[in-house]
């Protein structure tokens, strides 16, 4: 999670890096072109890992209601 | 490292550590809210492939130091409201105009507005801050065309007031109500999230948790709305909010509540307003049609008993400081100079029909006026023709 809270930041304040993540498709083709866009600017992230967060993103959405 | 900047991302949601909140941003770029509520927006907008990866937490000091690189619009109004009164009408009709920024009950402020719940030992002061920071992040620009930014509350905000109040206390606000038995009608059919049991928190003045459990729905519903009716009547009268009852839709947003919130209008503008109005708020594809009298057919009459019970004397007493504000034969004469078709059909009147004409569309315009209203002013009119001729 480290790798990728790093990678956030990365892109928050790297627009360029944002707005190439915001042109892929569909999350299959994102979840292909994060690993080496994150290993460029040295972090490294699987594909597997990301498929685990976005599952857990979905998992709080869906929970939002009974986390008052 | 330097503050981090946040253009384009939107704080969609708090997150609780212990007691200490913090916010979930997703990313919008210049986005508008679009659709009639923000939750509405925020549901299509995490679905998208980037914001269904890359979202991320913060804790409120970045909230704070994005307050101060970029502190965003200023409310210019706010809106509370009874629910299924035609606040969202409202709020469709605002947001029909390029230069506004609508937020429609924002779930992440409604959670700002109550956080004494997860952190009572949060001072007032302390609280305040967090729903300037949050109301700040929600209200930075997106089509850069805003100028005013406006806030729809859930009804049960009103409770939240002081709070709310103390972080803008020169904000003008409006409380949007309807007949007590047309709003129940409407919760009947489907109910707002504010009246399912438990979702008020402790914030029940009068109802013990053992009487709330075992309470016919409907009575809670009727007892709650009533509370919601009566706290907004209380902070009407001490802190000027403008009280507007349905009827007065939706004429009165181009007229008193444009007014109300300091905006001026152009007649490009108003004629925006009215094809707003000409659409029902919560189904955008299809044309606004009147239900009241459907309304009032499916009222029961367990519904009718509860509805007078606990809501009607504070519909009573907001429809009372509504007549105090804007009512009386002033707001009649005002409105009827701008319908010179009616102005006509008065003059050709005997006393008796020209007193009902006149008491009828005054009602259907949503204007308080009684039939001693139009006498006391017929009588002043005689009294002042007399002297006149003297």
């Amino acid at each position: 999670m480290a790798a990728f809270s790093a990678f956030l930041v990365t892109v928050l304040n790297d627009a360029a890096l944002r707005d190439e993540l915001l042109e892929a498709p569909d999350l299959p083709a994102l979840l292909a072109r994060v690993p080496a866009l994150a290993r460029e600017r040295g972090i490294e992230l699987s594909e597997e890992e990301l498929r685990e967060i976005v599952n857990a993103n979905r998992r709080s959405w869906l929970e939002r209601w009974t986390d008052r | 490292m330097s503050a981090l900047r946040f253009d384009g991302w939107v704080p969609f949601r708090l997150y609780w550590q212990e007691s200490e909140p913090g916010v979930e941003w997703l990313y919008m770029g210049s986005h508008p809210f679009g659709d009639p509520f923000f939750e509405t927006t925020i549901y299509f907008e995490i679905q998208t492939p980037f914001n269904s990866l890359i979202r991320f937490r913060t804790p409120l000091a970045a909230l704070a130091e994005w307050h101060a690189a970029s502190p965003g619009l200023e409310p210019a109004g706010f809106i509370f409201h009874l629910s299924r009164s035609g606040s969202t009408l409202i709020t469709r009709m605002l947001a029909a105009l390029p230069r506004n920024l609508v937020l429609s009950e924002p779930g992440v402020l409604d959670r700002m507005l109550r956080s004494h719940e997860r952190a009572p030992q949060a001072s007032v002061e302390q609280r305040a801050d967090w729903v300037r920071w949050l109301v700040s992040a929600l209200g930075q620009p997106r089509t850069g065309l805003e100028q005013c930014l406006f806030i729809k509350f859930d009804p049960r905000n009103v409770l939240d007031f002081p709070l709310l109040r103390l972080a803008f206390p020169h904000v003008p606000w409006i409380f949007v109500y309807r007949d007590p038995v047309e709003v129940m009608v409407s919760n009947a059919r489907s109910s707002a999230r504010f009246l399912a049991k438990g979702m008020m928190g402790p914030d029940l003045p009068g109802l013990e948790p053992r009487l709330v459990e075992d309470m016919d729905d409907q009575e809670y519903s009727a007892r709650v709305l009533g509370m919601v009716a009566q706290t907004a009547a209380r902070y009407i009268e001490s802190a000027q909010g403008m009280p507007v009852e349905y009827r007065q839709l939706p004429a009165i947003v181009w007229g008193d509540l444009a007014r109300h919130f300091g905006i001026q209008l152009t007649a490009e503008e108003i004629e925006r307003l009215q094809q707003a109005a000409a659409f029902d708020a919560k189904e955008p594809n299809r044309r606004f049609e009147s239900d009241t009298a459907a309304k009032n057919r499916e009222a029961t009459e367990p519904m009718r008993r509860m509805a007078g019970e606990w809501i009607a004397p504070h519909y009573r007493k907001l429809e009372e400081l509504r007549r105090a504000r804007s009512g009386g034969f002033p707001a009649f004469r005002g409105w009827l100079l701008d319908n010179p078709q009616l102005f006509d059909r008065l003059r050709g009147l005997d006393r008796e029909s020209f007193l009902q004409t006149a008491l009828q569309a005054a009602s259907q315009a949503g204007i308080a006026l009684e039939r001693g209203d139009l006498e006391s002013a017929i009588a002043e009119a005689r009294a002042e023709l007399a002297r006149r001729l003297v």
